[in-house]
């Protein structure tokens, strides 16, 4: 399991004993991200450079998979994939959409889904899985082998990540970077190239712009494709980015010089547009004053009933691109031999702070689900300047018994904004 | 790969071939008597059983059972007092319920009912015992392996993932020399890989690719090569039998 | 529902309870509603989006309810099954719960729609299919008119059983690694389950390891079993596991096939009468053994 320690609490360091503040400690992070939300939503700016036509995208993926690169994007999913049962519809659950988007590797069976419903998961499972073997060993006579895992990954390419997916990859960098490096995780990361699809956005449940991030964001990917007519804009971002489209150069057409390229580039700055603002109509905080207020109301009812519904079913962790916990076990699967795995784990559970003294600090759902808030938006802010949300909404509509982010951190800025107004009013009446 | 328990439990070859492996939990004072009465009768009888003894069937938890599976046997058998003859009066009636209900649900699942034997042998049936164990034995022999179970473990999740792949990578299971320069703990991974690749690149070579559910495994570490990543990890390919990939499994 | 809503308005004045456990509505449909004071009764509901079932706020390992003092909760028919259960069992006393039966006529399968909808025969939860009990038996207090019965659906869950029976093992085989390969072991079936209350979950136990805690079809296969395993004439059907599951198995072919052989085998119904003794546990000498040699 992994975690920082709540503000406040420390090791003992018995080299040599830390005296710096917080603030100051967490600004030795490498890569420190000093921007604001507002900031950095901004940066990367779209610049539409090529389009590439509905046909030159399936010769892309044709072209790639032909090659053996592994190409990751979201399809459509049936409820079940056993061909026999599939026939009989003894699989599916009534009320459950038959087909389904989610994230997969193209395997020439399941159909390219870009631009449709949100993937059921994120794009998590590709960097860290959701069960991912460490090292194996075996004993041999006194002597013990351990093969690690491997850290070097062929080349791949993630084509069409909803926005609020690829920004997190870039959240959670931080925290797989800090203090030593998750060399499993950067090998996926180093190994991949990220193509964005701007989001038209999913439903009202959705919030990105509330959190830093943008249905037209280019945080985190490589290039940004918005639709048009007859196929993609695309805007490079990165230096990666830049270096695939060298190496596909032949599927992708300049704009410049294009006939019809003006309408083109208005109807996809109209896309973007319209998305963002839809968006932002459903949720708009001060993210720095809704940390604050966490920061000071760790006891306030707003915080401590918020639990009550919640089961601590944790779906709302599996199901979240920024939520990295983990938990590693040992698994024998012999006499002296096993395997070293780590999987997914939900601070929503009761077993994931229990002691082994049988002391469990976070004793029942309220605390826990306080936790939860607490990490996402005023822990990992403190250490590493940002949210740990990229407001894709997914815990809110995953959630069946009802928890719902949107409302919650619109109650807290709310209560925020209120202190604000209160502090403001005391301060000019002194 | 998933090595066997013990050396013990890898039983020869015989002419005939496959060999099932069978776990048998039976209670103390009925089944466990009647087996050493057969063994004492000299009753001849196949050889494939290693018994678990038990105070009384109503020890036996279902997930014995699966555990026995998951560590190699083939087949199962779950023995005890008839019904009324239990020597603590009733622990074999809350079994017969527990057992009933194991039975259905497996068969649900899939697992071929040839696979568990339940029976009833008392300390004086050791004639019996011996017709159980021949009669499961000639079942389960029949069905062929169950890796079909333990093999679960090397299939592809949603992402890709395959667990086996790491196990591979230390090459021969069957105890043969490693590749040279097989990690050390906190040796550089890259030697191991390198002598490793090419033994994984055959074996992926050797799987059929086609064998994949989708999604499709992520790919092996080692440099792509022509053709299709390593389907389920070399050795265990989802459902595939190429005899080279299953190595010593029989 | 001015009978519901006047009834907890009093029960929370009076100081009889201090929570009445219901359903309101939220942003995005139906959901559990905590009530506390007598001024937000009117925020309770009853329609045919309440599918949630409430009982799991009851369990012993989740006690930020019960705690707060003595609850009374509107319960369907299916939900006071497993407040049955959970006093069958000791897991609670009669005394710390008030009990609201409504008669129900059958739950929408989705509960987030803005709006109440009819119940037709794409939209009826399957489960709610051929209900015995949809005018509670176990309450204090009862409210709701008698409703007709759910429409059936376009597949019962026994037609889908039936249909996965009829097939040859190795492919049911198939189908079940299948949908356990989805499986991520977020463990979200047991954690609503009201009936799953063990302090200490088998699957979390560690020394030693019986269930292996890894996401892999070998893993979770053996996570599903066992958890149907300890349900078997326990589970009362209510299907929030599988609705709460975020990779659509379905589970609630795996309890129900388990209902269905506790009531074949052994002539048992889960029901809401706590008295009756539950079938694991039980035994009679001429339970039936075929299938044993």
């Amino acid at each position: 399991m992994t975690e920082e320690h709540p503000n406040g609490e420390r090791p003992a360091d018995a080299s040599g004993r830390d005296e710096r503040t917080d603030g100051e400690r967490s600004a030795d992070v490498p890569g420190r991200d000093e921007r604001t939300d507002g900031e950095r939503s901004a940066d990367a700016p779209v610049r539409d450079e090529l389009f590439l036509s509905t046909e030159s995208l399936a010769a892309l993926v044709d072209g790639l998979l032909t090659a053996g690169t592994e190409v990751i994007a979201p399809v459509v999913v049936g409820a079940c994939d056993s061909p026999a049962a599939m026939a009989s519809a003894a699989c599916l659950r009534p009320g459950v959409a038959a087909e389904q988007v989610d994230y997969a590797v193209l395997d020439g069976e399941h159909r390219l889904a870009l631009g449709e419903a949100m993937p059921n998961l994120s794009l998590k499972s590709f960097f860290l899985p959701q069960n991912e073997a460490l090292l194996c060993w075996r004993q041999r006579g006194g002597a013990i082998d351990l093969q690690a895992a491997p850290t070097e990954h062929a080349p791949r390419l993630v084509l069409g990540a909803k926005p609020c997916d690829a920004a997190a990859l870039e959240v959670v960098d931080k925290v797989m970077n800090w203090g030593c490096a998750d060399e499993l995780w950067n090998g996926r990361r180093d190994a991949t190239t990220i193509f964005a699809l701007a989001c038209p956005m999913e439903d009202d449940s959705c919030f990105c712009t509330a959190v830093g991030a943008a249905p037209d964001g280019t945080r985190g990917a490589d290039a940004l494709i918005t639709p048009v007519e007859g196929g993609y804009l695309v805007s490079v971002t990165t230096e990666k980015g830049r270096a695939f489209l060298d190496a596909h150069s032949d599927r992708f057409v300049a704009l410049e010089g294009l006939a019809g390229a003006e309408a083109l580039r208005a109807q996809a700055e109209a896309f973007r547009a319209e998305a963002h603002a839809r968006v932002a109509a459903n949720l708009q905080i001060d993210a720095a004053s809704v940390r604050q207020w966490i920061e000071t109301h760790y006891d306030d009812p707003l915080l401590t009933a918020l639990g009550v519904r919640c089961n601590g079913c944790g779906a709302c962790s599996s199901v979240c691109p920024t939520c990295h916990c983990f938990d590693i076990v040992d698994e024998p699967d012999g006499v002296g031999s096993g395997t070293r795995r780590r999987c997914w784990d939900t601070c929503q559970t009761g077993k994931f702070t229990a002691h082994a003294s049988g002391h469990n600090p976070r004793e029942d759902q309220n605390v826990r689900f306080r936790q939860r808030i607490n990490h996402k938006f005023a822990i990992y802010p403190l250490r590493f300047g940002e949210v740990l949300c990229t407001g894709c909404g997914r815990c809110t509509r995953v959630c069946h018994a009802g928890q719902d982010l949107v409302e919650i951190l619109a109650a807290i800025d709310v209560d925020a904004r209120r202190g604000d107004l209160d502090a403001a009013a005391e301060g000019d009446a002194a | 790969m998933i090595r066997p328990a013990t050396r013990e439990m890898d039983e020869p070859k015989t002419d005939a071939g496959f060999e099932p492996r069978i776990t048998a939990f039976v209670c103390n004072w009925c089944t466990y008597t009647g087996a050493d009465l057969a063994g004492t009768s000299r009753l001849h009888m196949a050889s494939n059983v290693r018994i678990i003894r038990l105070p009384c069937t109503g020890r036996i938890d279902p997930m014995f059972i699966m555990k026995a599976f998951e560590r190699g046997a083939d087949g199962v058998i779950v023995s005890g007092c008839h019904p009324a003859d239990c020597h603590y009066t009733s622990g074999n009636y809350h079994a017969r319920r527990r057992f009933t209900v194991f039975h259905e649900l497996a068969g649900f699942l899939g697992i071929h009912p040839d696979r568990v034997t339940f029976s009833w042998v008392s300390a004086s049936e050791g004639a019996k015992w011996r017709d159980v164990v021949d009669e499961t034995v000639a079942r389960v022999r029949a069905l062929g392996p169950f890796s079909a179970y333990r093999d679960l473990v090397g299939r592809p999740n949603m992402s890709g993932e395959s667990y086996a792949t790491l196990a591979g990578l230390f090459g021969d299971d069957a105890g043969a020399a490693s590749p040279a320069g097989a990690a050390s703990p906190g040796g550089p991974v890259a030697t191991a890989e390198d002598a490793a690749g090419a033994d994984v690149a055959q074996r992926a070579a050797a799987a059929p690719a086609a064998a994949r559910a989708a999604p499709a495994a992520y790919p092996a570490a080692v440099s792509p090569g022509p053709g299709a990543p390593a389907s389920g990890g070399p050795g265990h390919a989802a459902g595939a039998a190429s005899p080279a990939a299953d190595g010593s499994e029989s | 529902m001015k009978d519901l809503r006047d009834l907890a308005r009093s029960l929370l004045t009076g100081g009889e309870v201090q929570m009445v456990l219901g359903w309101e509505d939220g942003r995005r449909g139906a959901r559990p509603a905590f009530i506390t004071s007598p001024d937000d009764a009117d925020r309770l509901i009853f329609d045919t989006r309440c599918v949630h079932n409430l009982a799991t706020y009851l369990n012993p390992r989740r006690p930020q309810v019960t705690e707060l003092g003595k609850v009374a909760m509107v319960v369907k028919g299916c939900d006071v099954k497993a407040v049955a259960g959970l006093l069958r069992e000791a897991q609670l006393t009669r005394d710390r719960i008030v009990l609201i039966g409504v008669r129900c006529g059958g739950v929408l399968e989705e509960p987030a729609l803005p709006t109440a909808a009819p119940l037709t025969a794409p939209t009826v939860a399957p489960r709610c299919y051929g209900c015995d009990n949809r005018e509670p038996k176990l309450f204090d207090h009862i409210v709701g008119e008698p409703q007709p019965e759910p429409p059936a659906p376009a597949m019962t869950i026994d037609d889908r059983i039936a249909t996965l029976d009829a097939m040859t093992p190795d492919d049911r085989w198939q189908y079940w690694t299948n949908q356990f390969s989805k499986c991520v072991r977020c463990y979200a079936c047991r954690q609503v389950c009201p009936m799953c209350v063990c302090e200490r979950c088998i699957a979390d136990k560690t020394v030693p390891q019986w269930i292996e805690t890894s996401s892999h079809p070998r893993g979770n296969l053996a996570w599903n079993m066992v958890r149907a395993l300890h349900l078997a004439g326990r589970c009362v059907g209510c299907g929030e596991c599988e609705r709460f599951c975020p990779v659509g198995i379905p589970l609630s072919l795996l309890n129900r096939k388990l209902q269905q052989v506790v009531d074949e085998r052994f002539d048992y119904v889960v029901c809401d009468d706590p008295e009756t003794p539950a079938p694991i546990g039980d035994y009679r000498p001429d339970d039936s053994q075929e299938f044993i040699r």
